[in-house]
């Protein structure tokens, strides 16, 4: 059929066929761009309101959340750092009380990377929750490790204690033989989804022994700042030396966070949070 | 070439039984047999597809004069292309999850072969109006065959529908309805029902004594 058109017109000119194809690109450009420019805040509010769903899950009686950037020289507010660094949640009762952690945690199960959230309380050492992230595991077998109420008993209480030096896990989380769970560091796998249990264990052994030696010793700075805030928040416009000069860097970045539009500062954690996503895949596979 | 503008009941209904891309023509396999484990997942990857080929054929449909016959595979590629894209954004404004769950599918619309057969042998003959029926009705029929395909396999692989429970705990679901096996098994089984309904429906019309469809 083609050929026969072709017959009939046998001499499209050039220019023809290159004014319509930039023609037709310039249309397409323009829509991509519009509904990119319309959907991007209702994307990144469904990504946050996603992340906040699961922190709050994993946390038990959190109501309020603040990010921050973990790396090697201390803890910072994410967001006006664009350092490198391991991004956690920590997530506040009412009354501005510490209650957890929350951070990402990822590693290859049976068909993908498993991801997921979980939570770690300071106050018992322990995880207190996981919420998977993303999963494509076998449907009925490895999808067991959301649904199977005796496998997320696991991580009521999983311990996740740190050695005297403070330089790794007192006792790797490892994943044990269904039915063998003897130690609070343990979890009993799933009969029948014995390697996605084992990449939920892998996980949050990697992500621990990396974050918690970063972490445990400055947990302070997580319930601190909080306090410290309050206070600058009464009297911004008066920088007091005396403070000042107690944690002057600290308390310079903390008042520009808080007067920074909100929106920048989620955009760059989306961004923060992305790069991570992508190394910890990288790093996983 | 004669363009016969005429906009029937035919035009509408030939996507949903006589020419259906799914039981009949048995194009677009690749999201059919992937994204239908379960009814909402159908619906949804139904929907998006009918929203492309909607925007896609009546795009093509109104620059059919215009787009010289050297170039218009590239140029039906880069206008579904485009829609494919927004349907993304659109689904990822919607809900994350439904995201996840459809996976690399949306992507993959780009490469349906009902998509660019629609644009390729109809809406470049015809009127965007007509091509706008015929792609309504075209889509209609797809996203009933997902949904075919989506219910049985939920209720059997999963014991849900819409993620309602249907039965008691007693139930023992059927995992391999929801496994990439049970896709074939469900998609195998439908096509034989539709192969004998219009089979009896033809010896009717022919009126033809054979007892029972054999």
């Amino acid at each position: 059929m083609s050929e026969t058109m072709q017959a009939t017109a046998p001499d499209t000119r050039s220019f023809a066929m290159i004014r319509t194809l930039g023609a037709i690109a310039l249309i397409s450009g323009l829509l991509v761009v519009l509904v990119f420019e319309w959907t991007k805040p209702l994307i990144e509010a469904n990504k946050r309101e996603l992340i906040e769903r699961a922190v709050f899950q994993v946390i038990p009686g959190a109501t309020q959340r603040r990010d921050f950037l973990v790396g090697e020289d201390g803890v910072k507010p994410a967001g006006e750092t664009r350092g490198n660094g391991i991004i956690i949640y920590a997530a506040y009762d009412d009354a501005g009380a510490l209650k957890g952690i929350a951070a990402e945690a990822a590693a290859q199960g049976y068909q993908d990377v498993i991801r997921l959230l979980y939570g770690y309380s300071p106050e018992c050492q322990c995880i207190t929750g996981i919420r998977v992230l993303k999963l494509s595991e076998t449907p009925g077998l490895g999808d067991k490790i959301i649904t199977d109420a005796a496998f997320v008993a696991n991580f009521n209480a999983l311990e996740a204690r740190l050695n005297d030096s403070m330089s790794a896990l007192a006792n790797a989380i490892v994943t044990v033989k269904h039915g063998s769970k003897q130690n609070p560091w343990e979890i009993d796998a799933i009969s029948g989804a014995t390697i996605s249990s084992k990449a939920v264990g892998k996980a949050l052994n990697d992500s621990t022994q990396r974050l918690l030696p970063l972490l445990v010793p400055r947990i302070e700075e997580l319930k601190k700042t909080e306090t410290q805030r309050t206070q600058w928040d009464a009297k911004e416009m008066q920088v007091n030396t005396n403070d000042a000069s107690i944690n002057f860097t600290e308390a310079h970045s903390d008042v520009a966070a808080s007067n920074e539009p909100t929106y920048i500062r989620q955009q760059q954690t989306l961004c923060v949070f992305a790069s991570f996503a992508l190394k910890d895949f990288r790093r996983v596979t | 070439m004669k363009e016969n503008h005429e906009i029937t009941m035919d035009t509408f209904l030939a996507g949903l039984w006589k020419e259906n891309p799914v039981f009949v023509m048995l194009l677009g396999m690749c999201p059919v047999l992937a994204v239908t484990n379960s009814a909402i997942n159908a619906i949804a990857m139904g929907v998006a597809t009918t929203f492309v080929l909607l925007a896609s054929s009546t795009l093509v449909s109104l620059l059919r004069n215009a787009i010289p016959r050297q170039v218009r595979i590239a140029s039906y590629i880069v206008i579904i292309a485009t829609f494919v894209t927004i349907v993304d954004y659109l689904i990822q404004a919607i809900s994350l999850e439904l995201y996840n769950a459809l996976g690399a599918f949306i992507q993959l619309i780009v490469v349906n072969c009902m998509i660019l057969g629609r644009a390729e042998s109809y809406a470049s003959k015809t009127r965007p109006t007509k091509a706008i029926v015929n792609a309504l009705g075209m889509g209609g029929g797809f996203t009933i065959a997902l949904l075919c395909l989506g219910t049985v396999r939920e209720i059997l692989g999963n014991g849900t529908l819409f993620g309602i429970e249907l039965f008691g705990s007693q139930f023992q679901p059927w995992v391999v309805m929801v496994l990439p096996p049970g896709g074939f098994f469900v998609l195998g089984t439908w096509l034989l029902l539709f192969a004998w309904v219009r089979q009896r429906r033809e010896k009717t019309v022919l009126q033809a004594e054979a007892a029972g469809g054999n």
